[in-house]
């Protein structure tokens, strides 16, 4: 009978599988053809199910015994990995007779296994098993390393434990073995600190694994120690019995020739190290002690060519997760080895010339440990900047900088810096000087080693040509990209140290190359780049500014204007962004404004280059809007040009329209901005024309578009039509004073208000049921709401409500108009009242074809949120609203309150606080609010109780409370109002899991608290009581 | 600043510097007086094959001064159009919320990475603004428009 095969011989596992094994001879059969590579990944999975079930059953336990005998290596495995899932979940059914069986058993079988010459992935998965066995049954097997050490070394047999004290020291033990066994003990140790590492130690139970750790550490350490030296002085003692133990390997000794098994070996004791000593940083144990001496030895194996590169990883790893562990005389030792005759004939052979003679890996080796090393020992080197160990440290990581070919694509070591460089940065500007007090002497030395470090890494930075950059992935170039924007962001981290100095040398690298008869235009742009990346970070010095005058004064930007070759596209895009980001600058050099400008409207004309151009336009624009408006006929005349050209290049016309926007917005003159409105405004309608044209052909989809493009150009310009927000401050006129009037209230501006108000509906109502259309030509009525004084699209208000009275009528996207309504209605003075009354009729008249918030939400919201502002803005233009009308109003922000959408809640719960809190002006202003709200407060506190008391969502709470702060503290009738809605049975209050005392104590705390701060706190505790602890924030 | 904010702040800059995906910036913010740790400036990239992908947002992160205990306040900066992101410009996400997915341990790589999820796969259950949300849920195709036109807008350089 096979083990965990139903005696009635039913398949016991899913329909689809093949019938269960009878015979250990099919089991073993089912375990082959699983790992066969014939078999299909379909069918792996559904033996895999019938194994799985065969595992998981009571004789499991009995299966992994009988599998284990096996001489097939797969089975074995099989044998293994069962004995883990029992071990997992089965644990706790085995005696501790039974345990200590198993025990038997698995160490036998290891031993075997290891005699016997299986593949490491066996004995490893054995290994593994007995970690597991560990986990489970600790108490059973303390001292679980050195009896693993003895049963291989024959000197114990079965469980016994009782007499390992008495036995040889465990060095004497290990050092007869094998290293094929060696390497399993050492195997089994390092697995067994990383699992139980794994293990929480700040509960009892992970105490006592702790405590498991320490009664091992010492056999542990001494595994470890063993393998790590006992190659050499073997090795050694064979060819020269008189060298000292401690000098046992040096170039040309016997060490750079290991057998694969003793690399293997020592590979894994270098593995075991760094997990016991992770350990011990993280735990502190006796690990610490006893595993510290070996550091040095570790250091040792870096000599070995063999051992080269997982030595190297396991110093770099420890400098970076466990620095703490090394002392500091690790570190010098450690810097002795890298800067001395090892280190630097490694460095000599891994950073070569030529970027083809390179193995990245063993450069890349290096490189992780020296920048480990230098950034855990950053204050050391920067303090002893003249001794000879941190000189050649800065030489090798300069020599790291140069290495040849470029970064991501060819070499993964430069980033590997750019840490290092900022972290010395910051080190050297957290120093606390006093101003003007001389700084120490490194300082000086380390800033000349920034500065060589950012020459080196801006070679780095250069786009490779056209050639290169064809042979290139896409995560190559993603990757060179974000190593230019890394090194950047080193760039204004070190400005600070480098300042002036550093800015000057971009400058004049630049003009260098653009003074040369064949400049290279690559390291123009990536001087251009590091210019750019410091336009936040400059320090006011006036030399900054002379370096930038120097820049844009040279003959560079009409270079880059006149030639149209795409090799300079590049770098145009560069300067480009390099004017937008100076604009600052520009401001205070106005001389040299038309000539960037110029260079910029040029740009226009190469499609790549629009975007930036036009972005670079803008920002300058609007800076030095008053200095430039002399430019504007010539800069409406580059638009023109732009604007035939590209018709429909949406975005680079919207930002250069609102580029001229900002010169109209700066002319003096109501006239003169008419005027030179006029052609920007002919701009668009030729779009409007165009449309209509593209209709009549039946493209509507590009249609649509062009309409769309002219509306968001007319968004754009209404926008910077707008007063800069610095801009002089309009005092109000006095109440009653006529405004004067000007050419926008009558005369040429009026007119052209008028036609373009026109023009805006004739488009909408060409495209009725368009969302977006409909959106953006609000969008244009919206520029001028907040104006307060009279331009091109700060409209009458009866322009404004008869257009969005034709939208209303036209579509149902209320989000849209009444959106627009309500920003209409916050910012109307006393000549928009009567449009408003208007609108506001229109509004909520809505609410008549609504049934309740959750028919139409967004509807609700939108309404809500119109009588928000009405009622907070202009609180007599609501109280005159007709009764019935109010009343629906009224009926609208109580349903709200307690429906299941968010967005109608949320609007009439600040809908209520405003109504409760509104002052009002005049008694009888204050009259008719509280007659409102003693019709609706009983309504309203039995809203806000369902709310509170569980209805609402956790999200809501805070808004909900709001308007019950404001009642408790305004409301004579509050508390009557809420205990009526609290003890009232059944549908009043939503939760059935809050007593009637525990109610009670909430209004009392509620009231004492009088709405104030801690009200938010006590409501969201008291909904918890509702909603019950069952409650999660899944739900 | 508490010693705790600071020292996790420190850190946080270094793990950043060390190892950081590709197309994310995150640094603190240059104020008059020197950097403030407290103050971050990034910039959220769209994800590779999604509706988002090529644009490049700006978001702040304001940490308080019980941070880590308390998470950052994350903000686009100008708002997104999204449906998890209020008018404001604040990021609503259940790993930003104190009473919520909140813990100590998350980096602020994570966090923007979490952001960055959240672009393509915005969660209907916790609407922040309702013109996206409505957007989002009675019209997919102008949703989808919409934030086509905003990768332009905010196009990666």
């Amino acid at each position: 009978m096979v083990p965990g095969v139903a005696e009635d011989g039913l398949p016991a596992v899913a329909i689809d599988a093949p019938p269960p094994p009878r015979s250990m001879q099919e089991v073993e059969a089912l375990i082959n053809s699983m790992y066969s590579p014939a078999t299909t990944p379909a069918d792996v999975a559904v033996i895999n199910r019938v194994l799985q079930q065969l595992q998981r059953s009571p004789d499991g336990w009995l299966l992994a015994r009988s599998l284990s005998s096996s001489a097939n290596e797969h089975v074995q495995f099989f044998a293994a990995s069962t004995w883990i899932v029992k071990l997992n979940t089965d644990w706790q059914s085995l005696s501790e007779q039974d345990a200590l069986g198993l025990l038997d058993s698995l160490l036998t079988w290891l031993v075997r296994v290891v005699d016997a010459g299986f593949k490491p992935f066996i004995w490893r998965k054995i290994c593994g098993t007995l970690v597991n066995y560990y986990i489970r049954f600790s108490h059973l097997w303390q001292h679980c390393v050195r009896h693993l050490i003895c049963r291989f070394a024959g000197v114990t047999t079965g469980i016994q434990q009782d007499n390992l004290h008495v036995l040889p020291p465990t060095a004497t033990l290990l050092a007869p073995l094998g290293n094929v066994p060696k390497t399993v003990i050492v195997g089994f140790t390092r697995t067994l600190i990383e699992e139980v590492g794994r293990i929480d130690s700040k509960n009892s139970k992970g105490y006592h694994y702790h405590e498991g750790m320490n009664l091992n550490t010492p056999d542990a350490a001494s595994v470890v120690m063993t393998v790590l030296t006992e190659p050499g002085r073997h090795a050694m003692f064979g060819f020269d019995e008189g060298m000292k133990p401690d000098a046992f390997i040096r170039p040309g000794s016997p060490l750079n020739h290991l057998t694969v098994e003793q690399v293997t070996l020592v590979e894994e004791a270098l593995k075991c190290y760094q997990a016991w000593a992770t350990y011990s940083t993280r735990e502190a144990g006796q690990a610490l002690q006893l595993f510290q001496p070996i550091t040095r030895v570790t250091f040792e194996w870096l000599e070995s060519p063999q051992i080269y590169r997982v030595s190297s990883e396991t110093v770099s790893e420890m400098l970076v997760n466990s620095f703490y562990f090394y002392t500091a005389e690790d570190n010098h030792f450690l810097a002795e080895r890298i800067t001395g005759a090892w280190g630097q004939a490694k460095f000599s052979q891994i950073v070569p010339k030529e970027h083809d003679d390179y193995d990245s890996e063993e450069t890349d080796a290096f490189a992780h440990m020296l920048v480990a090393f230098a950034e855990s020992n950053l204050k050391g080197l920067v303090l002893t900047v003249e001794s000879q160990t941190s000189q050649t440290i800065f030489e090798m990581l300069h020599g790291l900088l140069r290495l040849p070919g470029y970064p991501v694509a060819d070499e993964d070591v430069s980033n590997l810096e750019f840490e290092f460089w900022s972290s010395l940065t910051e080190f050297m500007t957290d120093q606390p000087y006093e101003e003007g007090a001389p700084k120490p002497h490194w300082w000086g030395i380390c800033r000349s080693q920034l500065l060589r470090a950012v020459q080196e890494y801006w070679v780095k930075i250069r786009i490779p040509p056209q050639n290169v950059l064809a042979e290139w992935y896409k995560d190559d170039k993603d990757g060179f990209q974000s190593y230019r924007k890394d090194f950047a962001d080193l760039l204004e981290t070190a400005y600070p140290v480098l300042q002036a100095e550093l800015f000057g040398e971009l400058v004049q690298h630049a003009l260098n190359q653009v003074n040369t008869s064949r400049p290279d235009w690559q390291e123009v742009e990536s001087c251009l780049f590091c210019i750019n990346a410091l336009s936040d970070t400059l320090t006011s010095e006036p030399t900054e500014y002379n370096y930038l005058s120097a820049l844009f004064q040279s003959p560079l930007f009409s270079i880059l204007a006149n030639p149209e070759s795409s090799e300079l596209s590049r770098t145009k895009l560069t300067a480009i962004s390099v004017i937008g980001s100076y604009s600052e600058y520009f401001e205070e050099h106005t001389e040299l404004l038309p000539g960037a400008l110029n260079f910029l409207f040029s740009s226009l004309t190469i499609p790549k280059l629009i975007n930036q151009a036009s972005k670079s336009i803008l920002s300058l624009c609007s800076s030095c809007r008053t200095k430039l408006v002399s430019e504007l006929p010539a800069f409406i005349q580059h638009y023109q040009i732009f604007a035939s050209r590209h018709p429909s290049e949406s975005l680079g016309r919207e930002r250069v329209l609102g580029a001229l926007g900002c010169l109209v917005e700066a002319l003096e003159r109501e006239e003169d901005k008419a005027t030179a409105l006029e052609p920007l405004l002919t701009s668009v309608s030729a779009d409007f024309v165009a449309c209509k044209q593209l209709l009549s052909a039946r493209y509507d989809d590009e249609a649509k578009e062009r309409a769309l493009l002219a509306l968001r150009c007319l968004v754009s310009l209404g926008k910077s039509l707008q007063a800069p927000e610095d801009g002089p401050i309009i005092i109000d006129e006095i109440n009653g004073s006529q405004k004067p009037r000007t050419i926008w209230d009558e005369g040429p501006g009026h007119n052209l208000q008028l036609l373009l108000a026109q023009a805006i509906e004739d488009i909408a109502a060409t495209f009725p049921k368009d969302r977006e259309i409909t959106k953006d030509a609000c969008d244009v009525f919206r520029c001028g709401f907040t104006e307060t004084l009279p331009g091109l699209l700060v409209f009458p208000p009866r322009l404004v409500v008869d257009f969005l009275l034709s939208c209303g009528a036209r579509s149902p996207f209320y989000d849209v108009i009444i959106g627009t309504a309500s920003a209409f209605v916050n910012c109307i003075s006393v000549d928009g009242y009567d449009e408003c009354r208007r609108l506001t009729g229109y509004v909520f008249g809505l609410i008549e074809g609504l049934e309740g918030p959750e028919t139409d939400p967004e509807l609700a919201h939108n309404i809500l949120e119109y009588a928000n502002r009405l009622l907070s803005k202009h609180l007599h233009l609501f109280l005159e609203v007709q009764q019935e009308v109010l009343a629906r109003v009224l009926q609208l922000a109580l349903a709200s309150l307690v429906c299941r959408e968010q967005f109608p809640k949320k609007t009439a719960c600040t809908f209520w606080t405003n109504l409760i809190t509104t002052a009002g002006e005049g008694d009888e202003q204050q009259r008719v609010v509280e007659m409102i709200l003693q019709q609706t407060g009983e309504a309203l506190a039995k809203n806000l109780v369902m709310a509170i008391g569980g209805g609402a969502a956790r999200s809501e709470l805070d808004n909900v409370t709001e308007p019950l702060k404001k009642m408790v503290f305004k409301q004579m009738e509050a508390r009557k109002w809420l205990e009526q809605s609290m003890f009232s049975n059944g549908e009043g209050f939503p939760s059935g899991k809050i007593s009637a005392e525990d109610k009670g104590v909430f209004l009392k705390k509620l009231f004492i608290l009088r709405g104030g701060r801690g009200t938010n706190q006590l409501v969201k505790e008291f909904w918890l009581a509702c909603r019950g602890t069952e409650f999660t924030y899944a739900s | 600043m508490s010693s705790l904010c600071l020292n996790r702040l420190q850190e946080e800059r270094k793990q950043w510097r060390k190892d950081h995906p590709f197309g994310f910036y995150a640094k603190p913010a240059r104020g008059t007086d020197g950097m403030d740790l407290r103050q971050w400036s990034c910039g959220i990239p769209g994800k590779e094959k999604t509706l988002w992908e090529g644009g490049l947002f700006k978001l702040e992160m304001a940490f308080p001064e019980e941070y880590p205990t308390k998470p950052p306040k994350c903000k686009f900066v100008p708002p997104l159009f999204h449906p998890n992101v209020y008018p404001s410009g604040t990021v609503c996400l259940s790993i930003l919320n104190e009473d919520e997915g909140w813990k100590p341990a998350i980096t602020i790589k994570q966090i923007l990475l979490g952001i960055q999820d959240l672009l393509d796969d915005p969660n209907p259950e916790s609407p922040a603004q309702a013109e996206a949300y409505n957007l989002f849920k009675k019209d997919r195709v102008a949703y989808d428009k919409r934030v086509r036109a905003i990768v332009k807008e905010n196009q990666a350089s």
